[in-house]
């Protein structure tokens, strides 16, 4: 299963996630900015300030 | 149930029991979203009790949930949340108990890591550790978990491999299976980072199941970064819409 970006975003703007976290994802989201298009990049992070943790669960479930 | 225990201990002049009552319940009201000042109401009422009643540890967990329920009050001052936690520590040393000194230790420690005072941070997040073992009580998990962080954020892998290690055993012998996955998660981005894949994906996993058999799903977004870094390893980014959302 691919990394979504949109679990990047999610993570970065949770008022649960702490501040390590939050550094992590924005570190990663940085890393990764120059290997989808721009306008995809920016659309991946709006849908993930959208997601609830739910939505993020059932999106690992097939990790498991 | 708290509050019925509460009034039966109440009557029987079992101060300890009341002292622990109001000690739990300030707590479950005054946390996670719920009414502070009325956590922080029980809290008065119980802390004198447990003056009274003279218990080392029971004083050091009212003191240590006075930072929890006073904090929301600081209007996010970053100078008044310093001396707050200052002043917990240093009531924490005259009363002593290695537990909840550790673990005012610890919070003065993150709180100085997250606020850039890094070297401060990590001295007293290590002396926090250390008092932590030598008290075997299972405090050591909280200083373990930002050790980690502190050595994944300066690259130091073995660093960061030995401590999350520890944190597992701890959180496995003491069973606080609600830290498990996020010693897990660390040792993941561990794997991770020294491009051991396999193992970072067994770790995550794993992680990832605890996780997922407990109630609190916030367990599972500590481990979400971890995998997202995994992912980025393998090469395997997306942005595309593979949930569901909620409109």
């Amino acid at each position: 299963m691919s990394l979504r970006l949109e679990w990047l975003s999610f993570i970065i703007d949770h008022p649960a996630a702490d501040n390590f976290g939050r550094a992590e994802a924005q570190r990663l989201l940085d890393d990764v900015r120059n290997q989808v298009p721009a306008e995809e990049f920016s659309a991946a992070v709006e849908r993930g300030k959208e997601l609830t943790l739910e939505d993020v669960i059932n999106d690992l479930l097939p990790e498991l | 149930m708290l509050e019925r225990g509460l009034g039966l201990l109440r009557p029987l002049g079992e101060d300890l029991g009341v002292a622990w009552g109001l000690s739990w319940l300030s707590l479950v009201r005054g946390v996670g979203g719920g009414d502070v000042a009325q956590g922080r109401a029980l809290l008065q009422e119980g802390f004198p009790i447990a003056r009274r009643v003279g218990s080392a540890h029971l004083i050091g967990r009212f003191l240590n949930q006075k930072v929890i329920l006073e904090d929301p009050a600081l209007g996010g001052s970053v100078e008044d949340a310093r001396k707050l936690r200052e002043r917990i520590l240093s009531e924490q040393r005259e009363v002593g108990d290695p537990y909840h000194l550790s673990f005012a230790m610890a919070n003065l420690g993150d709180f100085l890591f997250q606020h850039r005072s890094f070297d401060e941070g990590k001295a007293l997040l290590k002396e926090s550790l250390e008092l932590a073992r030598e008290s075997g009580s299972g405090a050591e998990v909280t200083p373990l978990d930002r050790l980690t962080e502190a050595a994944l954020m300066s690259g130091d892998l073995d660093e960061a491999e030995g401590y999350a290690s520890e944190m597992l055993q701890v959180s496995r012998d003491y069973w606080f299976i609600a830290l498990e996955p996020r010693a897990l998660a660390l040792l993941g981005m561990v794997a991770t980072r020294r491009g051991n894949i396999l193992e970072a994906e067994g770790l995550l996993v794993e992680a990832l199941g605890i996780a997922r058999g407990m109630e609190n799903q916030l367990s599972t977004l500590g481990v979400l970064v971890s995998v997202a870094g995994l992912r980025i390893a393998q090469g395997h980014v997306a942005a595309t819409r593979v949930v569901k959302f909620h409109h």
